[in-house]
């Protein structure tokens, strides 16, 4: 069997809730004066532990506030775990929110060499996608706008063909792929197919079972931070629909 | 640690980048543009001069020099501290979003604020020609002084940009401090102006034998004294050093408080 490209390892996340978060020196003297620092702790998750093969679909379903998210940002690397393992051997796009990066007084082509540089791309590598990126995104003549003036819409589709036209071996998606009208979701829907044909793996966390089941042939389901099942997709979603029952 | 040192390097793109943006947005819809990087010092350092030679009586020759010398520096220092604090909470957003090592955003601001300062060394050579200061060979070792000079702020930028994540009243207290400090460096004077009592005391403000780093081979001509150099250069590597190991050591909380 072949390494996995992502192993999580009793992965646990903890939020440390402070009832009076101190976010100032003067704060942070006077509850240490009346020894005021009173916090409970949130799990978000705990004892989270599965691979991704190479090739995998594998969605992250889930209630409201069940840890999805956060799981996911771990993979990414935005947050830390708190305890466990995280092994990642490829490299990640992370579209955890388009245009994350995006500076709103720079022009929509700064800003595609900007992005493209939080992703790690060379001004070179970036010159070479741009007129793709630019297409997919049907933004060719408002390149040269602020992006602060464009339309959230334009704002998303400029962002999600940014993120999806690199070549990292996992894609890490939440809740994306509602972007655009009609035509922008179906050719949304077909790049992230045919960068799953191309042998590349993705991280989809999404309430949209309909995408689920047609993406994705793996489901991790979560509830409360823990894992409730792991496994095929149609059982897992069948699970996550008697949730609801 | 010594991987988190080679991702800067990786990163490099993304430093380039955020320089240029910082730069690029500073001087947009301006019309001067780049041009204020000079005209700035300049305006600062007629305003002093006036004040100095003509409202005190200092009867230093070519006060401009003396200032500038020690003034300019001295802006680039406290730039970098004022722009680096808050530079890792305004990019919040995109660090909720995206894995980037986070010490890339303080060093840009250091490097950002690099441009400029060598930039305003445009005006001061064009001052020293208009008022025939001698320029001696000393004047060489100025991008030696630079080199120490970055490595100092760029530490301090480093522990600063980081307990504002913490503390953001940070902000406010700099302000203050930054005040005292400019006045307790030897900038607007020298210390030979003061009288004897006073002036062991600068041994212990590491901002004494950097600027004279640069007052040295710009208004005297000389290079500095080899203690001096030694003192500069070794606050600015522990600072360098400190604010590196800090800044590293915390980072991964910053998300949990930006």
């Amino acid at each position: 069997m072949e390494t996995p490209l992502i192993q999580m390892k009793d992965i646990g996340m903890r939020f440390r809730m402070h009832n009076e978060k101190a976010f100032t020196l003067k704060e942070t003297f006077v509850n240490w004066i009346h020894r005021k620092n009173e916090y409970h702790d949130l799990w978000a998750l705990k004892n989270v532990s599965f691979d991704v093969h190479p090739g995998d679909a594998i969605a992250i379903v889930g209630r409201n506030g069940s840890g999805k998210s956060t799981l996911l940002k771990i993979i990414a690397g935005v947050f830390d775990a708190t305890e466990g393992e995280r092994l990642v051997n490829g490299s990640i796009g992370a579209l955890i929110e388009l245009g994350a990066g995006f500076n709103g007084e720079l022009t929509g082509r700064e800003n595609v060499f900007l992005g493209g540089a939080i992703m790690g791309f060379s001004k070179k590598e970036m010159l070479n996608r741009y007129d793709r990126i630019v297409d997919f995104a049907e933004l060719r003549e408002f390149m040269d706008m602020p992006v602060k003036n464009y339309s959230s819409g334009m704002y998303a589709r400029l962002g999600f063909a940014l993120a999806t036209d690199v070549d990292a071996d996992i894609l890490l998606i939440d809740e994306i792929l509602g972007v655009g009208d009609e035509g922008f979701q179906r050719k949304s829907f077909a790049r992230i197919e045919a960068h799953l044909k191309a042998g590349k793996t993705v991280v989809f966390v999404s309430h949209d079972a309909a995408a689920v089941e047609k993406l994705c042939n793996k489901a991790v389901l979560l509830e409360n931070g823990h894992i409730h099942f792991a496994g095929p997709t149609h059982e897992a979603m069948a699970q996550y629909h008697k949730m609801f029952a | 640690m010594l991987k988190r040192l080679t991702e800067i390097y990786d990163y490099r793109e993304l430093l380039k980048n955020l320089v240029v943006t910082e730069l690029k947005l500073r001087y947009r819809r301006s019309t001067l543009g780049m041009l204020w990087t000079m005209l700035n010092p300049l305006g600062m350092m007629l305003i002093l001069t006036v004040v100095f030679s003509t409202v005190m009586r200092f009867n230093t020759k070519d006060y401009a020099i003396l200032l500038l010398s020690g003034l300019l520096p001295w802006i680039y220092l406290s730039q970098c501290i004022g722009n680096s604090l808050m530079s890792i909470v305004s990019k919040g957003g995109l660090l909720r979003k995206v894995y980037i090592p986070k010490v890339v955003i303080p060093l840009s601001v250091v490097l950002a604020g690099l441009i400029n300062f060598l930039l305003s060394f445009v005006p001061l050579i064009a001052i020293m020609i208009v008022l025939g200061h001698p320029m001696r060979p000393a004047l060489l070792f100025v991008p030696v002084a630079i080199v120490i000079l970055v490595l100092f702020a760029a530490g301090l930028s480093l522990i600063f940009s980081c307990l504002n994540v913490f503390f953001r009243d940070f902000t406010h207290m700099t302000d203050v401090m930054l005040q005292a400090w400019f006045y307790l460096s030897p900038i607007l004077y020298k210390i030979d102006m003061l009288p004897e009592k006073y002036r062991a005391l600068f041994a212990w403000n590491p901002l004494y034998f950097i600027i004279d780093c640069f007052r040295a081979p710009i208004f005297d001509g000389e290079l500095p004294s080899l203690r001096h150099i030694a003192c500069a250069a070794a606050s600015s590597v522990v600072v360098a050093v400190v604010g590196m190991v800090v800044f590293m050591r915390y980072d991964n909380y910053f998300i949990l408080r930006v």
